[in-house]
């Protein structure tokens, strides 16, 4: 955290309005027109590059024009101002605020350099140079909407309130950043939401001091409840019915301008092994791809370790048939096999980072060409053995099936020391590194709530939509980790089914 | 608060690093590993031959032998003649030869109990040439003698003997050891010939295969086996065998006025696999005739087979075991020298035809 | 006298069956069956009976002894002693809890050392485990709770095995039945007695548990459910192995998984022994906190610091025991005074309390 109190930077405390233009016009994007209406001389403000030029040409020019050179009405400033066909008008004589607003896209209209004759319009561009929709492809589903936030914070909140149409969706909006001024928008259902955590998010971002806000992860690390920890401690997301399915179960939204990412909490491990697919499919074929998931994660977690530790230390563990194609494959290597883990894993590591940099259509070659091809040759150039190959891709394969980039980063981050451990002490590492991890995970918290609910303060009632998905009438009521002041979400129709054979 | 946590991941750290060299690695393709081990009693030294599978020189299994005086000085002898440390840890197989075993085997029993890093092994005694048992098995995979014998055991008629059981006939009192044997056939091919029957640590003398497969009705779970007799039924004569499946067993002790009786009562079902001509089974009184002739051989060469047991003054079903539960104050010696040489033994089977055969 | 605990640090009453089950079963169940055999041999399992209905009217007297006003032991000895002396008594019980703990720690050391890694050094082993144990209990007893939870549940998938020896089961080893005096069942009883210590912390633990009155219900339960656990065990030993061959085979549990086998891994005993890891750390871990406790009651000692202080000794203590003669002596040491504790001293305290109350309840009224 930043101790220093950092009041923007120096030199930006202007008192007046003329030091407030004349430090604009030294950039020059900073327009000032000036036209006659009503004998005075009026003069238009702004930054061309941050206004709408349709609005500006086509709504507020021709309305000046009307009013210019017109010599016999009278100056009447309040029906001027009153009738001006556009949204937002401020009048306001604060320096400070028009010198951010100005920063924001308004248009400063004043009158003869007159401070209490000045207004504001908004005829800002929010949209310029950013992309209309974002089909989140990071988050891929195969069924449902594939509709995901963009980076201006208008259209995400749009697309949020299409979502829940509720009255009780409140949106309330701080400015953090004292460079970037950037607009934080925090999402909550009153009335459902415990205002505990509501206070806990608006204290703790209220508290932040930062120059440039580049993304909400920027704020989730700040405002993190333990930033020592690999594990994500907020759910991140961009799609539309993830972030709505959170704020609907009870937890808090967190939305910033510039960034397609919401994170919300107090979220749980679990949390982070749920995808929006497993609701669209049916419950049986969700919650098996729930368990392959999980799974998958376990064993990409701990499979590289295990190879290492029974083949350093435990080799009576090895099954008499699998001895022969294990040892006549490790025979001419001329590594122990922590050092073949380490160099396969790096590989593994170094062609995600350069998949991840490279132009898509180089990326995807590269990336099939890459695996097959070094593979092959590591193996015939005795440097791997192939019974590895198959373990270490297999893993990194497994580790792609977690929903949530942050987790699979961290699942990814998390094998190396459950590798070197096991090097170190064999299977007795591959435990304490266990019980280390299930120890810190049970430290964590998340927004004040335990982060490894229902596992660790076992709530029994918790554990319905955890490892296995279950039917819609089964999950109506909200979990009980969140706290919300009403449980019910919805009331399922019990029908009676009519079994034939009674019926005959 | 920062400089706490990093204090804390320094000694991590630096624990994690002091720790490094602290077990030994035993590399699998580094390490010789050993699958058989055969022990023998030669210039008054055990001799301990022990083939290495070789995985790494593409399966080319060597036979090496090592003298000492005792098992543990074996260890380092062998060590002397591989390039790379000695693992017992995949030992399937321990072969005994038939002159150690005359000898005294309590000793090398001791060494196995005591070791951690052996698992489930198979033990044998070799009848003739230990090392050439096992320069046959050179040319075979590396588990073909523990898969023969495990053959044996689950299909064939020998009963289920393993580390488990070795450790309960050795250390308890009222029943006495048994191994299966290894012989080689004039054609030079490994197979189970029999079972070795040991008194205390000693060898004491063998039964055939054929005695092998009784002695498993009467004492094992499994009653896998096929089993053959002289049939001789309405003037006809032949060889007949057939296959038993499963069944039951129970000993009882029956006290007629002096005379002490082992009732040992048998439930077999059987599988008939052929069956000759002039055995017609939907004729009553033929299958009656099959299946009493089939009951009375059983039981009467079961006899025979415990009558030979107490001739030899061995005990593999463990009778010593059932008067140690009846009587009060029972020892192994009185009863071997007093009680056991003059029981009676009464068989008495019961057969069950499960199947006899789809074609006509 | 007594201290109220803050609701954030407490745990909700049914963790009590955990802890208290927990806390039992640790490396005692891998090697007791040779050592309750030796005097009633196959009527043992009657022994641990008799030893397991005694726990409960133990468990019985120390709800008795615990109430609103004096809910853990320091309080109670305040009560009944004064403080000085009171504060005397809380530290000899301390110290007979670091001695429960270093029986645990210093065995599980020698299984490993004897079973897996037969070189590894007992200062190492004591470094590792001095460190993982720090970690987990410096984070606060409702992490030593949960952690008690997952070491009960995820090591009862291992109960599984239970299939395997019981394919060799031969039942004519139990008779005959009831063929014992009672003097050798009691002194089987008495060589039991290190299965079931470990409930004696709750004196300790008492006040951080919510809803106090559902607290005994709990304590019953996980103490029977150890004796259930217990059973099954022996009687599964017992109809596997002969009682002449129990006498020769110190780790009769080990050897009974040393013959589980799967298709896919051979070895079953280390995943076993590792395993087991999680089952020891939970009363590793609450008898160190009770110790830490009991010095931050009576002397006021920063919980952080004696941890350490603690696991220091520990650390030291366990590299002076190099054979395994002394780790018998120590664990039969260990077992003497908790059975004084448990039957003599716990009923003692509660008599002295019961006079004390009449007293004070004679002078008001």
């Amino acid at each position: 955290m930043f101790k220093k109190n950092n009041n923007q930077n120096p030199r930006v405390n202007h008192q007046t309005l003329t030091e407030v233009i004349t430090s604009a016009k030294k950039s020059n994007d900073f327009t000032e027109i000036k036209k006659i209406v009503f004998g005075s001389s009026l003069s238009i403000s702004y930054f061309n590059t941050l206004i709408d030029h349709n609005t500006m040409q086509k709504i507020l020019l021709p309305y000046i024009d009307k009013y210019e050179n017109n010599l016999e009405k009278k100056l009447d400033k309040d029906k001027f101002y009153r009738n001006l066909p556009l949204e937002e008008v401020v009048k306001t004589s604060d320096v400070k605020e028009i010198e951010d607003k100005i920063h924001n896209g308004y248009a400063l209209l004043k009158f003869e350099d007159k401070i209490e004759d000045c207004i504001l319009l908004n005829i800002s561009n929010q949209l310029i140079g950013l992309r209309q929709f974002n089909e989140s492809e990071n988050e891929f589903s195969v069924t449902g909407p594939k509709l995901g936030f963009v980076e201006n914070l208008d259209t995400n909140i749009s697309l949020l309130r299409r979502k829940i149409k509720s009255p009780l969706l409140i949106t309330e909006e701080i400015v953090i950043g004292t460079m970037s001024k950037t607009r934080v928008m925090i999402v909550y259902l009153d009335g459902i939401t415990n205002k505990k955590h509501i206070e806990t998010v608006k204290k703790r971002l209220k508290g932040i001091d930062f120059d440039i806000v580049w993304d909400t992860t920027v704020l989730e690390q700040i405002i993190s409840d333990n930033s020592n920890t690999p594990f994500p401690i907020y759910l991140s997301s961009e799609r539309l019915d993830r972030i709505t399915y959170t704020i609907s179960s009870g937890q808090v939204a967190i939305f910033c301008d510039g960034s397609p990412y919401a994170i919300s909490g107090p979220s749980t491990i679990l949390d982070f092994f749920i995808s929006s697919e497993d609701y669209y499919y049916n419950w049986i074929i969700g919650s098996l791809f729930r368990l392959i998931r999980i799974l998958g994660i376990f064993f990409s977690i701990f499979s590289s370790s295990f190879y290492v530790a029974v083949v350093t230390f435990h080799y009576e563990m090895i099954p008499i048939d699998l001895l022969g194609p294990l040892i006549s494959s490790r025979a001419n290597v001329p590594f122990p096999p922590l050092l073949e883990v380490i160099f396969l894993e790096v590989t593994i590591e170094l062609l995600r980072e350069a998949g991840a940099r490279l132009p898509t259509k180089i990326g995807q070659t590269l990336g099939i060409v890459g695996g097959i091809v070094i593979g092959q040759a590591a193996v015939a150039a005795s440097l791997t053995s192939n019974v590895l190959l198959i373990i270490i891709a297999l893993s990194a394969l497994a580790s792609f099936t977690t929903p949530t980039i942050t987790m699979s980063n961290t699942i990814r981050l998390l094998r190396f020391p459950f590798i070197i451990l096991s090097a170190i002490l064999g299977g007795l590492g591959i435990i304490l590194g266990i019980t280390i991890m299930l120890s810190h995970l049970f430290r964590l918290k998340s927004f004040g709530t335990p982060y490894m609910v229902p596992l660790h303060p076992f709530r029994v009632n918790s554990f319905k939509d955890s490892f296995i998905r279950p039917p819609y009438s089964m999950i109506n009521e909200r979990a009980e980790y969140l706290k919300t002041d009403k449980n019910l979400r919805y009331k399922p129709k019990k029908n009676k089914k009519k079994s034939d054979i009674n019926e005959e | 608060m920062r400089s706490n946590t990093s204090v804390k991941m320094f000694c991590v750290l630096l624990s994690l690093l002091l720790l490094s060299g602290c077990i030994p690695r035993s590399i699998v393709d580094e390490v010789s590993l050993m699958h058989n081990v055969g022990f023998d009693r030669e210039k008054g030294m055990i001799k301990a031959s022990v083939i290495f599978p070789n995985y790494t020189e593409i399966n080319k299994p060597t036979l090496i032998t090592a003298y000492a005086k005792n098992t543990s000085s074996l260890k380092g002898k062998l060590a002397a003649k591989i390039q790379s440390h000695l693992e017992m840890g995949q030992v399937r197989v321990m072969l005994l030869s038939e002159k150690l075993s005359k000898s005294g085997i309590s000793q090398l029993l001791d060494s196995v109990c005591k070791d951690p890093k052996i698992g489930v092994i198979r033990i044998a005694v070799s009848r003739g040439s230990l090392d050439k048992i096992l320069e046959t098995s050179l040319k075979e995979s590396p588990v073909y003698l523990k898969n023969l014998i495990d053959n044996s055991i689950e299909n064939g008629g020998i009963p289920n003997i393993d580390l488990h059981t070795m450790f309960d006939q050795h250390y308890g009192s009222g029943i006495d050891m048994y191994f299966p044997t290894l012989n080689l056939d004039p054609k030079g091919k490994i197979f189970v010939d029999g079972i070795a029957i040991f008194k205390k640590d000693k060898f004491q003398y063998m039964i055939s295969d054929k005695e092998a497969l009784l002695l498993k009705f009467m004492s094992d779970r499994n009653k896998n086996g096929k089993y053959e007799f002289n049939l001789n039924m309405n003037g006809h004569k032949t060889n007949f065998g057939f296959e038993t499946l499963y069944g039951n067993h129970n000993k009882h002790i029956i006290r007629n006025k002096n005379i002490e009786k082992v009732k040992l009562n048998l439930v077999l079902n059987i599988r008939i696999e052929e069956l000759p001509e002039w055995i017609d089974l939907q004729n009553k009184s033929d299958f009656n005739s099959l299946r009493n002739n089939i009951q009375y051989s059983i039981s009467r060469e079961a006899e025979q087979l415990l009558e030979s047991f107490q001739k030899n003054k061995v005990d593999p079903l463990g009778i010593g075991r059932i008067y140690r539960i009846k009587q009060k104050g029972w020892t192994e010696n009185n009863f071997y020298q007093n009680i056991y040489p003059k029981l009676n033994f009464e068989v008495q089977t019961k057969i069950i035809f499960r199947q006899v055969g789809v074609g006509k | 006298m007594g201290v109220k605990v803050k609701e954030q640090f407490q745990v909700s009453t049914f963790f009590t069956f955990f802890l208290i089950h927990a806390s039992q079963t640790s490396v005692g169940l891998l090697n007791y069956q040779s050592i309750i055999s030796k005097n009633a041999q196959q009527d043992a399992w009657i022994s641990l009976i008799m030893t397991g209905v005694s726990i409960h009217i133990v468990l019985f007297i120390i709800f008795k002894l615990l109430d609103e006003k004096n809910n853990d032991l320091v309080a109670v000895h305040h009560f009944c002693f004064g403080k000085i002396l009171g504060n005397i008594l809380s530290l000899l019980v301390l110290i007979y809890f670091l001695s429960s703990n270093l029986t645990i720690f210093r065995t599980y050391i020698e299984i490993i050392q004897e079973w897996v890694y037969p070189t590894i050094k007992t200062w190492q082993l004591s470094i590792i485990f001095g460190l993982t144990i720090y970690y987990i209990v410096s984070s606060g007893f409702r992490n030593i709770a949960g952690f008690s939870f997952w070491g009960v549940i995820i090591p009862s998938f291992l109960f599984g095995l239970i299939y395997f020896p019981m394919k060799h089961m031969d039942f004519t080893y139990l008779l005959p039945a009831f063929s014992h005096s009672i003097k050798d069942l009691l002194q089987s009883a008495k060589a039991s007695i290190m299965l079931f210590l470990g409930f004696e912390w709750i004196l300790m633990y008492f006040p951080f548990l919510k809803g106090s009155s559902k607290v005994p219900k709990w304590a019953h339960i996980g103490t029977f459910y150890s004796l259930f656990i217990y059973l099954i065990i022996t009687f599964v030993s017992f109809l596997y192995f002969n009682q002449e061959v129990l006498q020769h085979i110190p780790w009769a549990t080990l050897m009974m998984v040393k013959i589980v086998q799967f298709s896919f891994v051979e070895r079953f005993e280390y995943i076993f022994i590792f395993i087991w890891l999680l089952v020891i750390l939970p009363p590793l871990c609450i008898s160190l906190w009770s110790c830490s406790r009991i010095a931050k009651r009576t002397f006021s000692i920063q919980p952080k610091v004696s941890i350490g202080i603690f696991l220091f000794l520990i650390g030291v203590t366990s590299v002076s025991l190099k054979e395994f003669e002394n780790i018998d002596k120590l664990a039969n040491f260990n077992g003497n005074v908790g059975f004084y504790f448990i039957y003599i001293y716990i009923p003692l305290l509660l008599v002295i309390k019961l006079i004390k109350n009449g007293f004070i309840k004679s002078k008001i009224g």
